[in-house]
Order: structure tokens, then sequence, then C-alpha cells
């Protein structure tokens, strides 16, 4: 099984990268609003779409990937757990771009195969954001996840080069990548990684909006720029996650309030109930707006972990409930026992 | 990520199960000698019926498969006629006395070497320029699992447009008319091979500072630079040589001398059709006689090109030459042994040269030539 290594920029990506497992029929937490997805509730983990886009590029299949992309690019449905197809697609493409335990060597082929490809056509929009999205890693694994301050001289120059060079290829291919709202994600990576302002930022997230409406995976990058260790605040977080509800998911209540706020309680080292502004009856409503339209049984079991952090015994034991014999690992943190245990407690 | 799990044994398990054994062909042979050589030859076609077995998977399409299996058909009647040849030859090479054991090792012996024989000749540029885009499509050695040598084989043809295709087929069945005759010229093998050029351009690219000529695709570049063993994945292996072609003609080497590597290089050795014990293996020296030329009865010398370093030691070794002798083969070059014990005699090197080091050769170069014999005991 290939190993997966999703940071926050995978999760920039898509809704639901981080959700697991299979399912059965789920009706139960709906709040009467939408209409709840019938069949089998997806793991909310993978996509078939997502499974493919992997698949093209780990073997190095351009044409593949081009076909399943302009398949993808305009398409508006959210599937599989509440992604879109192409955010699915930015997931599979992930995987191969954060391949675990990769050393350079490895970003440099991964970089030259791009580049060709960018090379070779240059009139072919994901081409250039495949090379774009290479240097991004190659200067990701330069970087490593540590705090700024931690990061070597040599290394920390090599990861401003390769970010820089990434901030050209999307610059000189601006006019060709005008449609692409992966592209606007994409410089809001770069942006961010590069001290960027904050307005900038969420000037591109409407962009990538405005280019593709359901693509709100601007809206996810502009909160992590929000986090506090990116130069942000619990103020202007909380403003970011409401801003999300509103325009990115309109019709789905506060389902994105809860998943961006759901996707930052590592970013809030475990005290995310204490630290921000987190208003957790709008959390707990957003999670049920979010499986009244999208069920899958990792936004469950996220839902019962952070009602277990946000201390409402009521809604933890009904979730655990719901999810009865299914609990998902990489959902909980090791927390499940514990969360389950209290959530039994009289 | 991880490789898919298909080592290239798996057509070695489908030989050791389905194939002729040795001992099983010992018991045919205590019958009368015609029928237990009818006998042989039978559970040798049927073996080759396995190695050739027309894959059914669905993305295989229909015309494809009616295609392999008529071409099939006319191999496998051409080898009803070749095995009791072939038996005959070796029965009067052997005389009254040949023993079962020793007519079945070397009926095996010609069919491995032809199978080799048959993925190293070329039948025409045509053919040649067919195959190569065929190779060098990218994506294609996500190589799905068709459970035969030949299943392995169709990707190639999959892989090329329909009006491509009969180019291939007929360069195939030409192929196969060349079974039991003698290939004249062999062109030779490359020196250095395609894994020689891949392992130095690996070894520089590891270096991190080294710009890579030509791209991998990241799984392979994945299994390369974590350390993975790229020979115990068919897909692996197919990406490696592809590699290594695509950087063959990017440096202007002939589409007919990088082809040739390729071909040597993909070429299935005695080893990939037979099957030691992991056990056993593992727990061998490595400059021991290898236990697939002793199982195969396989003799003769590997000449060592052995330098040394500015004292006279023992610096490294690489292969100069070498004289393969191998039952059943006689009428080619045994191109399916030759390597047997090229591993093994380099293993060695460090210790069988010490006796010539101490013997004070006189030699000025601080290059060497050193015989290694492989007897069978």
């Amino acid at each position: 099984m290939r190993g997966f290594s999703f940071n926050r920029l995978s999760r920039t990506c898509t809704a639901l990268l981080l959700a697991a497992l299979t399912g059965t029929a789920m009706g139960a937490i709906t709040t009467g609003s939408a209409p709840a997805a019938s069949g089998p509730m997806p793991e909310g983990i993978t996509s078939r779409i997502a499974d493919e886009s992997a698949d093209a590029l780990w073997y190095g299949d351009f044409d593949r990937l081009e076909k399943i992309y302009n398949s993808v690019r305009q398409s508006s449905e959210f599937v599989d757990g509440g992604a879109t197809r192409l955010q699915w697609f930015r997931v599979g493409l992930a995987r191969v771009y954060e391949e675990d335990d990769a050393t350079d060597p490895y970003f440099a082929q991964l970089e030259a195969m791009t580049h060709a490809w960018a090379v070779e056509r240059p009139n072919s929009p994901l081409a250039q954001l495949l090379y774009a999205r290479a240097l991004y890693a190659r200067a990701r694994s330069f970087r490593g996840g540590d705090y700024a301050s931690r990061v070597l001289p040599p290394a920390w120059q090599e990861f401003k080069k390769y970010i820089a060079l990434e901030k050209v290829q999307l610059e000189r291919n601006a006019d060709l990548l005008k449609n692409e709202s992966t592209a606007d994600i994409y410089l809001m990576m770069v942006i961010r990684n590069d001290d960027g302002s904050f307005e900038t930022l969420r000037a591109l997230a409407l962009d990538a909006l405005a280019r593709n409406s359901v693509d709100d995976g601007g809206f996810v990058e502009l909160a992590t720029a929000s986090l506090p260790k990116w130069g942000g605040n619990a103020t202007r977080f909380d403003t970011v996650a409401r801003e999300a509800a509103r325009r990115a998911r309109p019709a789905s209540g506060m389902a994105m309030y809860s998943y961006i706020y759901d996707q930052a309680t590592d970013d809030f080292e475990g005290e995310m109930f204490e630290v921000s502004e987190v208003d957790w009856p709008t959390m707990r409503q957003g999670f049920r707006d979010w499986m009244a339209r999208w069920p899958n049984l990792y936004m469950l079991n996220r839902f019962a972990r952070d009602a277990c952090h946000a201390q409402d015994k009521p809604t933890t034991r009904e979730v655990l409930d719901l999810i009865g014999n299914r609990p998902l690992a990489r959902a909980w943190d090791n927390q499940f026992e514990s969360c389950r245990r209290w959530a039994l407690e009289p | 990520m991880n490789f898919k799990n298909r080592v290239v044994a798996t057509i070695v398990a489908g030989f050791a199960v389905a194939g002729p054994s040795v001992a099983a062909s010992v018991t045919a042979l205590h019958g009368p000698a015609s029928a237990a050589d009818r006998q042989l030859g039978e559970a040798y076609v049927g073996w080759i019926a396995k190695v050739f077995e027309v894959p059914m998977t669905p993305d295989v399409d229909a015309p494809l498969r009616d295609a392999l299996t008529i071409m099939v058909n006319a191999h496998l009647d051409h080898l009803r006629i070749l095995l009791p040849k072939w038996i005959a030859e070796e029965r009067a090479r052997g005389g009254s006395v040949l023993p079962p054991g020793d007519l079945s090792r070397a009926i095996h012996n010609r069919i491995v070497n032809e199978l080799a024989l048959w993925r190293i000749e070329s039948p025409g540029a045509d053919y040649d320029a067919v195959l190569i885009r065929a190779i060098l499509r990218p994506g294609i050695c996500n190589l799905p699992v068709r459970g035969s040598y030949l299943g392995e084989l169709t990707t190639w043809f999959q892989a090329v447009p329909p009006a491509d295709r009969p180019i291939l087929l007929a360069g195939e069945r030409a192929l196969l008319e060349h079974w039991g005759t003698r290939r004249e010229p062999l062109p030779p093998r490359p020196d250095p091979s395609l894994a020689d050029d891949e392992a130095s351009e690996i070894a520089r690219l590891r270096s991190g500072k080294a710009v890579p000529d030509v791209a991998m695709p990241p799984f392979l570049a994945n299994s390369v630079f974590k350390g993975e063993v790229v020979n115990s994945s068919t897909d692996a292996q197919c990406a490696l040589h592809q590699w290594g072609l695509a950087r063959a003609l990017h440096r202007g080497d002939s589409a007919r001398a990088a082809l040739l590597s390729w071909r040597y290089a993909m070429m299935k050795t005695a080893s990939d059709w037979s099957s030691p014990a992991p056990i056993e293996a593992a727990k061998r020296d490595a400059a021991a006689y290898p236990l697939v030329a002793r199982q195969w009865a396989i003799a003769g010398w590997v000449d060592l090109r052995v330098v040394r370093d500015p004292q006279g030691h023992f610096a490294s070794a690489s292969i100069a030459n070498r004289h393969i002798v191998v039952p059943g083969v006689a009428d080619n070059p045994p191109v399916a042994f030759e390597t047997l014990f090229d591993d093994a005699s380099i293993a060695g090197a460090p210790l069988r040269f010490k006796s010539i080091d101490s013997r004070a050769d006189g030699t000025a170069s601080n290059a060497v030539t050193m015989r290694i014999n492989w007897n069978l005991q």
C-alpha cells in the first residue's frame, strides 16, 4: 500500500482527505434541511479519482493525467464524502508529491519529469501546474515541517530558491492558467511560505471560487495562513472559518466552519477549545450539516472526537452510538478509548 | 509507496508446479525409451504452453487474443516437431548410458536458452521502431498481472496503435520460427551492460548534485533512491530498463544498439526460470557455486579484470570474459546462462586474488586478469 503523507497542503486540496473507512447507510444525523445521501457511507479518505490520479502520476503517465483532469476540472459535484472531483484529483497528486521519507534525488526526478512535460506542452495548463507543484514539493523537502527558525540556513536557502521558482512558473503562465482554480491555490501556498499578505491570499481564495464556484480549497489554505504560527491570530482564523461557510458552500450551513476548525486541531496543539475562538454549538451544527449532505465515516469519527474535546458528553455519546464498531484510528489520535470511557460515565 | 509485490519468480513458480521436473522425467524414463521420450517431449510442450499462455484478462482485447492464440498454437506445433529431434540429438550425444536426469536437464537448458535467444534477436528495423515506441510509452510499466511470460510481453502489443500491431505480430512469428536454428550472426552481449550503465548513473544521481538527463517516473525514483531491490518487482525492472533505454537514445546511441542493450537486460536468464529455496539461497556463501548452475549442471570459467591499488592489493574486479558449458546448448551461445557465475566470481575475487598477488607476477599494470574455474564436482 502506498504511504500517504497528508500534511496541511493536502488538506488544502480537499475537505475530507483524512477521512477513512467504509460504511453503511447513514440517516440519523441530519438536519432535515438537505437530503441525506443514500447508499453506503463512503470512507471519506479516498476516491477512485484520487487513486487514479496518484497512479497516473506515480507511473509518469501525463496523457492519462490530462484525461482525468479534463474530466474533473469543472465538475461541480461533491463526491465520496464531500470533496469535488477536482479536489480528489489534487489529493491523488499530493500523495506522490508528498511521498513518505523521500529524499532530494526523488524530488529532483519529479521536478525533471514535470519540467519536461511543461516544456513539451507549453499550452497545457495541467503540465504547467504539475511542474509548479513539483517545485513546491522540492522546496518543502528542503524545509521540512519544523518551525522556520529551526531550519538550517543552507536548507532554508534551497527552500526559498524553489519557492521563488514556483512563483515564477505560475506567474509566467498566468494567462494560460487564468481559468484554473488550482493555480490560485498553488500560488497561495507559495505566498504563504513567502511571507505574503493576508489580503493577497484572501483575494486569491475568492478568485479561486470565482474561477470554480465549488473549489473551496483556497479557503482552507487561507485558514492555514490565518493560524498564529503563520502570523495570524484566533480572531482572524475564526473570521475565515465563518467566511468560508458563508461563501464556499453557501447551501450547506456551517459545514465548512466545522471542517476548517477540525483540520486545525493539531495546529492548536490540542487546546483549540481553550485558545481559539471556536464556538462549539456552531461547530456541532456544522458537523450535522456536513453529515446531512456528505456522510462519511471519517467525519463522523472526527465529530465524536471534537465533541469529546469540547466536553459535550451527550453529543459524544450520540455520535459514538452511530459509529458503533467502526471507530477509525486515524481520526482519533489514540483518544478513542479515553473519550469512549468518559462518554459512558454517568 | 510500495511496488506491487510481483516478483520475477512468479513464472518460475508456475514452472515449478506445472513444468516437467527432473524427478518426474526420471520416473518417466523408467519405461521404454521411446515412450518415455515422447512423454518427456510432451511434458516440455506442456510447460511451454504455460509460458505462452494467452492472457485472458479484460485489458487484452479480443482481436489481439485471437492473433496471439493462432501464433502460440503454431509455435506449439513447431515444438512438437522440434522436441523429439532435440531428445534424439541428446541421446545420440550421450549414448546409451545417458542418465535420464541429464536428458531432461539438457532439454530444459535448450528451451531456456531458446526463450532467451527469442528475446534478444531483432526481426528487423520496422519491428524495432515500433517496439521502441511501445517500450517508451509512459505508464507502460504499470503492468497488469497476466500470469504468463507471454502475458508480460503482451504489454507491448497492447500498447502500440492498431496500425502497428501487425508489424509486431509478424516479427514475433518470424522470431518463433527461429527456434531450433543456429542464429548467425547473434549480436554480442553489450559491454557495459544496460544494468551497468544504469547503476553508474544512479550512483551519480544519488549524490544529489547531478541533474537527471532523462527523468525517472516517481515510482522508479522512489524505489531506486530508497534503496529497494528494483529487480524484485517486474514493474520496477520494466521501468528501470525503460529509463535506461531512454537515456541511451537521449545521448545518441543508435536505436539498434540501445535496443540490443535493453533486450539483454530484459531477457530472462536461467535464474529467472529456476527457483532455489529462498532459505537455502540466503544462507549460502556469495562466492559458492551458484545453486542454479549446480541445478542445471553448468560449468565453465570466468576471467576477471582485477584492479590493484598502489600497494598492489585488490581494489576491484569486473568481468572480462566467460566460457560457459551448458548441457543441451551446443548450437548457439548459451545466452541465458552466461552470467550465472558473474556474481560469485566477483564475490570470491578478493580472497582468490591474495594468492595471485603473493606470487608477485611481475606485471607492471595495475590491472591483471584472473581466471576463476567453475567445475562441477
